[in-house]
């Protein structure tokens, strides 16, 4: 029982270590972090937490990947953006108080890994001591891209580029997911995305074998959303 | 309304006369008691006096000092009871006051004869003792007989002063009576309106529908009930009508969408054929784009429209 309680801590230690954002720490920083710290393991299509609720605990997605969405008045879902895995789940609106609001529900949509942290304890430890603070710039940095992007996604782009924008920045997940949940992410109709397809394709932009797209002139692809 | 506002300020100014009414009654009433107070003492004073003398005569060797008392007293009374009659300003109660105070002078001065004898044991005094003190019986008979007289003289007028007062009392108590059964009347149609209304508020409030809004019936002959009514149907009515509007606007809207989206991809297929056999046109590619936003667009506000209509349905379901 003890050894296995000693083989957690160290693969805690090691998923601490595996985090970009804790890179700077040394290993008793690390071990000081372990001990407010836990590691849980959720399914695929399990929602981590809703919006507008209190939690004090810090997230991390270790391993895995979620998504950041919003319901609206008619129960439809509104997709912000994913979170992939090594990054920063929760949304950080003040670091003033022992906890935090969340703004939007996440879900998981793979199997996925937690790192969970005491935030209280975080702040006293680590931040109020000046440390990870830049980590913690960085974290805040990348979720206002994520709201540039979707601010471009929402009221600049038109389906056209909504749709060149994703296949060329992640054609990986375009390929992964189905028609339908793609037309959910970018807010388009399924129609929409398949006439926007059907269009690229015959301008020889892009080619879909056996379902899958590919990138036949990259330039072209981001010349219709740079403009 | 204005007949209601001007019926309140009666029963207001009313209400107010009949508080001062009742006041200087009352006022009236502890001035009598007072006055009859004072009548009645100074009666039991010579009674005292009386009843002293005798007693006096019989013992000799009792002392006087009760009697001076009692004389003492009767004296200062006297001069109360004129204050009195000054406030009563009754010619009937002066007249009768100065026949007391003529009585009361000689009885006193029967009992200071009386006083000065006492002190004297010879046959002779002893003879006119008995003399006096007869005499003093028969005066305070007298004086009882003149301030029963003087009672009856002041409880007559008082009866006569305030019979006016009394009856100007029970007019008031009518006139309001009248008043507010009248007003109640008036008002009856008002509340009536005002339940109605509230019924209709509360049906709103518990059901959350406006649908089917039922006009207020009633039948009133107060203008201003029925201005109010006639406003609360016409409201009512614009209501239903709006709701009826806007749920064939809605209904408009979507089928001319339906109808643009149709022609729309028409158009679409159009440039899909122009386009096959030819080479990347720039303009045409930006064109077809366009297309496919507008679609896109209409497929989004049919959509918005939709759940309008669902949020209005919800609301008048």
């Amino acid at each position: 029982m003890y050894r296995f309680k000693i083989g957690l801590f160290l693969s805690l230690q090691s998923i601490i270590k595996s985090q970009d954002f804790f890179s700077t720490l040394t290993d008793t920083q690390i071990e000081l972090l372990s001990s407010i710290s836990t590691i849980q393991t959720y399914n695929k299509n399990y929602i981590l937490y809703y919006e507008q609720k209190y939690s004090t605990e810090l997230l991390f997605l270790a391993d895995g990947l979620a998504k950041a969405y919003k319901i609206d008045k008619h129960n439809n879902e509104i997709f912000l953006y994913y979170i992939y895995k090594n990054s920063l789940i929760s949304e950080i609106s003040t670091i003033n108080e022992k906890g935090i609001y969340s703004f939007s529900n996440i879900e998981l949509i793979e199997k996925s890994q937690i790192l969970k942290i005491d935030y209280k304890k975080f702040n006293e430890m680590f931040l109020e001591k000046h440390i990870l603070c830049k980590s913690f710039t960085n974290e805040i940095i990348k979720h206002s891209l994520e709201l540039q992007s979707l601010i471009n996604r929402e009221f600049i782009f038109d389906s056209v580029s909504k749709v060149a924008k994703m296949i060329q920045s992640d054609l990986k997940m375009f390929n992964s997911l189905k028609r339908h949940d793609i037309s959910l992410i970018l807010h388009i109709q399924p129609a929409t995305l398949s006439r926007v397809l059907n269009r690229l394709k015959r301008n020889k932009i892009i080619d879909i074998i056996q379902g899958k797209v590919v990138i036949l002139d990259s330039v072209a692809l981001a010349e219709i959303y740079k403009g | 309304m204005n007949k209601i506002k001007f019926i309140i300020i009666i029963i207001f100014l009313c209400s107010v006369s009949l508080i001062i009414l009742s006041s200087s009654i009352n006022q009236s009433h502890q001035l009598n008691n007072k006055f009859l107070d004072t009548v009645n003492k100074q009666k039991a004073f010579t009674q005292e006096i009386s009843k002293n003398i005798f007693y006096i005569y019989r013992n000799k060797e009792i002392s006087a000092s009760q009697l001076n008392n009692l004389i003492k007293k009767f004296i200062k009374n006297i001069n109360t009871n004129k204050q009195l009659e000054n406030d009563l300003k009754s010619d009937n109660i002066k007249e009768q006051n100065k026949k007391i105070i003529l009585l009361w002078n000689d009885f006193y001065l029967k009992v200071q004869k009386f006083r000065n004898l006492n002190k004297i044991s010879t046959a002779y005094s002893n003879i006119i003792l008995e003399k006096i003190v007869k005499d003093i019986y028969n005066l305070n008979l007298k004086l009882i007989v003149e301030f029963d007289k003087l009672i009856e003289i002041r409880q007559k007028e008082f009866q006569e002063s305030i019979k006016t007062k009394k009856t100007i009392q029970y007019l008031l108590y009518i006139l309001i009576l009248l008043l507010l059964i009248y007003l109640f009347t008036q008002l009856k149609t008002t509340i009536s309106f005002i339940q109605k209304f509230l019924n209709t508020s509360k049906n709103i409030i518990t059901n959350s529908t406006i649908k089917e809004l039922k006009p207020i019936e009633l039948h009133s002959t107060s203008n201003d009930v029925l201005q109010a009514t006639n406003n609360f149907n016409f409201l009512v009515q614009e209501i239903n009508n709006s709701i009826e509007n806007s749920s064939k606007s809605m209904q408009h809207s979507y089928d001319s969408i339906e109808l643009i989206e149709k022609n729309i991809e028409q158009l679409l297929e159009l440039f899909y054929e122009m386009q096959e056999d030819e080479k990347f046109d720039k303009e045409m590619t930006k064109k077809e784009d366009i297309l496919i936003q507008s679609l896109e667009e209409l497929t989004k506000s049919s959509k918005k429209l939709q759940d309008l209509k669902t949020d209005l349905d919800n609301l008048i379901s």
